[in-house]
């Protein structure tokens, strides 16, 4: 690990909608903002850096760290960042400020995702970010190729859409007790999902993800630090990223080799051998509902072909050993740029007691997983205890 | 979230990006279409390290980080091994508008390939499509050496095929893909912009916010004040009238100009304002501007909510 231990000392969000008519970029992003500041008590002299991030093409901005980190952060005459690397956007500017905290670069830095989807469409940004003349001609942004890896997975695995309904059901429950959530449905049952339309094979349209606008910031502090802001911080025990192929269908990739070699490397960093019992709870990035169950067997929380089985088995419920997504996932809320950092500040507010009606009991550690890119995994494993 | 609600007047500004670009395909992509247009075969690339065939081709094996200049002859039949049919409606930034659909979508293997690869399939109905059916490539007639020479894959009912022969890559000229991004956005402007706009438009006012801790008065308004990162909410009325600060002459022609050349444009501070403005400047010789010369806001007789509701500045 680095020269420094590393904590998230204060987390922000905005209660994220599918639109936001209120307010531009800048002003949604301070509101998120704000808050992290509020939460750590920290002034804006005190911040040394920031990171921030979005994909340019989903609003048709460029640049945007120009204003936004200086008229929506306290960057003014500091150092500002951009990071954009897709779908793992939030995990990327999660890891970055990682490295320049525990580096000694910097003792306090503020890491910022966004996204506002409704200004321009997730589906037609991702596409410009693909190959022109070979991807783009075909390519339906992200739904169609995870449509196909759910087909994959089912014919090789035999998971039936009632179990990936499940997961929907689940995690939009789960929404229901999250405050900042955007798909709250605690009523929502396996019939309305299986009723909904079907939008690319085997995908519903409630197995789907939705288009959210929001965004996130974290604040993170060396120890030293730490010791002045809170007495109750998330200390960051492992940092892992593993990318693939050129192109997103080089591999059949419904198993998703990078989760299972980026989660490997992080479980032995930190001493888990059994992610089932040594984890408390995890945030992962699950765009679609067949995705939850498959992520789940590639970070290692059951065997190849039985992320059905897992859920079935309530493990991954609130009530089970291993809750997955208690803040509602991707499947409830995704402004893209800030959709990974959503899931290691939800780590962090389950570290640190603070999830009110989506808390559970007695966390000491908790994982948090950003996807996105061309199949690529971030993992970022957060615990209680400074020292394990 | 009501749908009227959502409705309500919300001033946005729309536009269409349309950005034209060249993309240098590389070498092995240019001959893949050359072969494409010329002899309707298909080419792969393969690692001289592990023996890897990629399609589509490319220069460099990612497992060994070793070039590729060989391209292998592939067979236009594979195996289809994941299935959807897209069903919703998006733009498509190749051409601005929504992209039809229904339609097949599939990732195979080409016969002899190591990789997988996406394209469209002639198949709408789900229910007729399984994994490990077969699938040829469908040619274009005419072909223009692009992958739209491919329409889609058909479903077959052959066996699969042994690899062919590889050969080297012959040299090329260089080639460029020109294609264009095109993608409708609408953006928000928020309150603070909203109401310098209206009253500009509708009062003839130039109004900018005044930070409660520095006391700046910034025009054009915004919500955060980026020197003490204090929330602004006091708004104050300045002069139509300012000082230059500083002035270009464009003189050279291009089409996002919003004037024929030759025209000036400047930074001006309103007076009451402690920020300034970037706006054009006219009934003047160019040559006589000067930074300290003063101006004064010219604006439209019929306001378009756009910042160009002051039309121009002049000199007093």
């Amino acid at each position: 690990m680095g020269k420094h231990d590393v904590a998230i000392v204060g987390i922000g969000q905005t209660k994220h909608r599918s639109k936001r008519r209120d307010v531009n970029i800048p002003e949604m992003i301070y509101e998120a903002v704000r808050m992290a500041l509020d939460d750590a008590q920290l002034m804006p002299a005190d911040i040394d850096a920031v990171i921030i991030g979005n994909m340019d093409h989903f609003e048709g901005i460029n640049f945007s760290e120009m204003w936004c980190g200086i008229d929506a952060a306290p960057g003014y005459l500091k150092p500002v960042v951009k990071v954009a690397t897709g779908g793992t956007t939030g995990s990327s500017l999660a890891i970055c400020g990682y490295h320049n905290v525990a580096s000694g670069i910097y003792n306090k830095v503020l890491i910022i995702g966004w996204e506002k989807l409704q200004e321009g469409g997730a589906t037609t940004g991702i596409i410009t970010a693909f190959d022109p003349v070979w991807e783009r001609p075909s390519l339906a942004g992200a739904l169609g190729p995870l449509a196909l890896m759910a087909s994959m997975y089912q014919h090789k695995y035999g998971i039936t859409p009632e179990q990936a309904a499940r997961v929907t059901v689940k995690n939009r429950r789960n929404a229901a007790n999250n405050p900042f959530a955007h798909l709250k449905m605690p009523n929502l049952t396996v019939e309305d999902v299986m009723k909904s339309q079907t939008i690319s094979y085997p995908l519903r349209l409630h197995d789907c993800c939705p288009q959210s606008e929001g965004a996130c910031a974290v604040i993170y502090a060396n120890e030293e630090e730490t010791r002045n802001i809170t007495d109750n911080p998330a200390w960051i025990q492992a940092v892992e990223t593993a990318h693939y192929y050129t192109y997103g269908t080089d591999e059949a990739m419904f198993d998703l080799p990078t989760a299972t070699i980026a989660s490997k490397k992080a479980y032995k960093k930190v001493g888990i051998t059994d992610p089932v019992k040594d984890l408390d709870v995890a945030e992962i990035y699950e765009p679609t509902s067949w995705s939850e169950l498959a992520w789940t067997e590639a970070l290692g929380f059951c065997k190849f072909g039985e992320g059905g089985k897992l859920l079935d088995e309530g493990i991954t419920q609130m009530s089970g050993e291993l809750p997955v997504n208690p803040s509602g996932g991707v499947l409830s809320t995704n402004p893209i740029g800030a959709t990974a950092l959503i899931r290691v500040a939800e780590a962090a507010i389950q570290v640190m007691g603070r999830g009110e009606k989506r808390q559970v009991p007695d966390v000491e550690k908790a994982l948090g997983m950003g996807f996105g890119g061309s199949l690529w995994t971030e993992i970022m494993i957060l615990s209680k205890e400074r020292n394990l | 979230m009501s749908r009227g609600k959502d409705k309500e007047k919300v001033f946005q500004i729309k536009w269409k990006t349309d950005l034209p670009y060249r993309y240098s395909m590389g070498k092995l992509s240019v001959q893949f279409f050359k072969e494409l247009k010329e002899n309707k075969k298909l080419h792969g690339s393969k690692c001289p390290q592990c023996g890897k065939v990629y399609f589509p081709p490319r220069a460099v094996c990612a497992d060994c980080m070793v070039e590729m200049t060989r391209l292998i002859e592939l067979y236009d039949t594979g195996t289809l091994v994941g299935f959807t049919v897209v069903n919703y409606p998006f733009v498509d930034p190749q051409t601005g508008g929504l992209r039809p659909f229904p339609y097949g979508y599939g990732l195979f293997k080409l016969d002899g390939v190591d990789t997988y690869t996406m394209h469209f399939i002639d198949e709408v109905d789900h229910t007729k499509l399984r994994v490990g059916m077969r699938v040829k490539a469908v040619f274009k007639e005419v072909r223009e050496g692009n992958l739209g020479d491919i329409p889609y894959y058909k479903i077959i009912r052959e066996k699969p095929k042994p690899k062919k022969v590889e050969k080297m890559v012959e040299d090329i000229e260089e080639k460029v893909f020109r294609g264009r991004i095109k993608v409708p956005y609408k953006h928000v402007a928020g309150a603070y912009v909203e109401k310098f706009i209206t009253e500009i438009g509708k009062n003839n006012k130039i109004m900018g916010v005044k930070c409660p801790k520095c006391g700046k008065v910034y025009v054009p308004p915004k919500m955060i004040c980026f020197n003490c990162f204090e929330k602004m909410d006091e708004w104050v009325e300045v002069s139509n009238q300012g000082s230059v600060k500083g002035f270009t002459v464009v003189s050279h022609s291009t089409p996002v100009m919003p004037l024929e050349p030759p025209f000036a444009y400047a930074l001006i501070t309103l007076d009451g304002s402690n920020t300034e403005i970037v706006h054009i400047i006219k009934e003047s010789d160019p040559k006589k501007l000067k930074p300290g010369m003063r101006v004064e806001a010219v604006f439209k007789d019929k306001p378009r909510k756009r910042i160009t509701d002051i039309e121009y500045f002049r000199p007093i």
